[in-house]
């Protein structure tokens, strides 16, 4: 007979199906889902609500938010992996010592890893992937006019370069009336009267779904692989475990406030960067897939149960 | 196929610098029920840690079935049941649930027996975990184990901290289906009235040394207290190199020792012009000779 771990119990029971009576377990789960619906659609609600999906302001909303952002989804991250990898921490579905009852019975432990990695992937990026999706079928994304910095111009170049299909908007004028105000603004204190009509840029709410993906999965994969290097090191020792996860979340709250303020640009030329070398950066990320897990499973198969 | 169904050589695994199995030595007959004694803390449960595939040795050697515990397959691990002393199992889970859960990961699982062994010791599969008992929930975690229907079933400490009616009534059960299934058992326990009863071979473990190691009618009858007296010639000089234990007074000499046939002692008397009374002891006395430090 085919020794293999059967995987659907695996995934069931990772889901903590089985674990709680049904309207508890409804309960999380309608909350889970209102989260990720609401997480889902969070980026593309401030592109197209807030900014007019329009780029050249959105960066900034985006900057404001990523710190709450960051904060979260390190936390929530680190606690998941803790919870799948660490010994130590206790976790909701499978307590301290029920680490030891899977590990004693007929169980890969490389399955049940994949398992557990598979269920946190999809819970984590699941709201992405759907943001992804929905940014397919929305409208239009532009990038400009914009006064509000001297590189304006530059900018525009940038992003020009990332997205080579874009092109000026129709039936927009490029040049401002003599007189009057412009966003508020007295004409006089423009720079120049005469400014470039906004481009749009074919698929910008794509690529700004998928940057945001792309970075999600990069940072899971990180912490994946930062828990399961630290895991042999804290496996017996709960508050050596609660220190090294907590530490990534500290160490993301006090720094998400500055990063807007020290490097104002970050987010838009990381955005960028991502569009000019979007295939390299998608094999880059695929291949780390399997490299993160490989690794974590080797380290994982070695971890005592004291 | 090998005699043993564990072998173990020279292992040795510290914690922390401090040594908690040294120069293990163990050897498991296939269909035996093997004993595994010791105090606290003198490497039982490490050694049946390192067997189950918990935790490695720093050095030496383990086979179980033949397998190094770290290799261990999927299909390795359908011969093996283990149920731990403080072993928990998933506590939001039913009774009925986690026995279907179980049953995914082994293609002999043995419902019946679930049946049985729920009728028995008249378990509730609706229950959740958390709301058994601890005697109870060992008594699950026994269940669990035995209707995988392994090969070697590895209990350690399976009827710790439970009233002494319970563990009765749960060691007898369990002798039961063992002897009906014809399994290799090593069970680890310190109280030394439940291994008497029902063990073939008896490991005694102290300070993480395997001290013995045979079948227990044997260990009975060559392990013997002998006390010796009326030295004619005085007491000085007499020692005995290989006792389990050996102390002497001014006039007398009290020896635990191993005594392969029944010439010894007279010769040992004669040599030193004394006289000898031999106590036969059971295995608890053994035990506390052994271990006695």
């Amino acid at each position: 007979m085919k020794a293999r771990t059967p995987y659907w119990p695996l995934f069931r029971n990772e889901l903590g199906v089985g674990h709680y009576a049904g309207i508890p377990w409804a309960m999380c789960l309608g909350f889970y889902l209102a989260i990720w619906l609401l997480a889902s659609s969070l980026p593309l609600l401030i592109l197209f609500k807030t900014c007019e999906g329009n780029l050249a302001t959105f960066f900034t909303a985006f900057g404001g938010m990523f710190g709450f952002a960051l904060v979260w989804w390190v936390a929530i991250t680190a606690w998941l992996f803790a919870f799948a990898l660490l010994p130590g921490i206790s976790n909701p579905i499978q307590t301290v010592r029920a680490f030891e009852f899977m590990f004693t019975r007929a169980i890969d432990r490389r399955h049940l890893l994949r398992t557990r990695a598979a269920v946190i992937h999809l819970v984590l990026l699941g709201p992405l992937l759907l943001n992804l999706l929905v940014s397919s079928g929305s409208r239009e994304t532009t990038f400009g006019p914009d006064n509000s910095q001297p590189e304006s111009a530059l900018r525009r170049e940038q992003y020009s370069n990332a997205f080579p299909a874009s092109r000026p908007k129709e039936g927009t004028v490029g040049v401002y009336p003599k007189e009057g105000t412009v966003r508020g603004w007295p004409i006089t204190a423009l720079k120049s009267l005469e400014q470039p009509a906004p481009i749009v840029i074919p698929r910008g709410s794509m690529a700004l779904s998928a940057w945001i993906l792309w970075m999600g999965a990069l940072g899971l994969l990180l912490m994946q692989g930062y828990c399961v290097l630290v895991a042999r090191h804290v496996q017996n020792s709960p508050w050596r475990a609660v220190m090294v996860i907590g530490g990534p979340i500290v160490a993301a709250a006090l720094l998400a406030p500055w990063i807007p303020k020290l490097y104002p640009d970050l987010f838009e030329q990381s955005f960028l960067f991502f569009a000019r070398n979007l295939v390299p950066l998608l094999i880059g990320l695929l291949a780390l897939v399997p490299a993160v897990q490989i690794f974590s499973e080797r380290r994982f198969s070695k971890l005592e149960i004291l | 196929m090998n005699e043993y169904i564990i072998e173990t050589k020279n292992v040795f695994r510290s914690f922390g610098g401090s040594a908690a199995v040294k120069d293990l030595n163990l050897r498991v007959r296939r269909g035996s029920i093997y004993g595994f004694l010791g105090r606290n803390g003198a490497g039982k449960t490490t050694t049946i840690k390192m067997l189950a595939g918990l935790i490695w040795p720093d050095s030496g050697e383990i086979r179980v079935n033949g397998v190094e515990p770290a290799k261990l397959t999927v299909a390795d691990r359908w011969k093996i049941g283990y149920v731990s002393e403080r072993q928990i199992l998933p506590p939001g889970m039913r009774v009925g649930a986690l026995i279907q859960f179980t049953s995914n990961f082994y293609p002999d699982w043995d419902f019946a027996v679930c049946d049985r062994i729920l009728k028995r010791f008249g378990i509730d599969p609706g229950k959740r975990i958390k709301a058994l008992s601890h005697g109870t929930a060992r008594q699950v975690a026994f269940l669990l184990a035995m209707a995988q229907k392994p090969e070697l079933l590895i209990l350690d400490e399976p009827a710790a901290n439970l009233d002494v009616v319970a563990r009765r009534a749960f060691l007898e059960e369990m002798l039961d289906l063992i002897r009906e299934e014809d399994k290799t058992v090593l069970l680890s326990s310190h109280i030394l009235s439940d291994v008497e009863r029902v063990a073939d071979e008896i490991g005694i473990i102290s300070q993480g040394t395997l001290k013995i190691s045979e079948p227990l009618d044997r260990l009975k009858e060559t392990v013997k207290q002998v006390r010796f007296y009326g030295f004619e010639r005085g007491i000085n000089g007499f020692e005995i190199p290989d006792a389990i234990r050996f102390s002497k007074s001014k006039d007398e000499a009290l020896a635990t020792l191993r005594l392969p046939d029944e010439t010894l002692l007279p010769k040992l008397a004669a040599t030193h012009r004394c006289q000898y009374e031999i106590t036969h002891l059971n295995l608890e006395d053994i035990f506390v000779e052994v271990v006695k430090e």
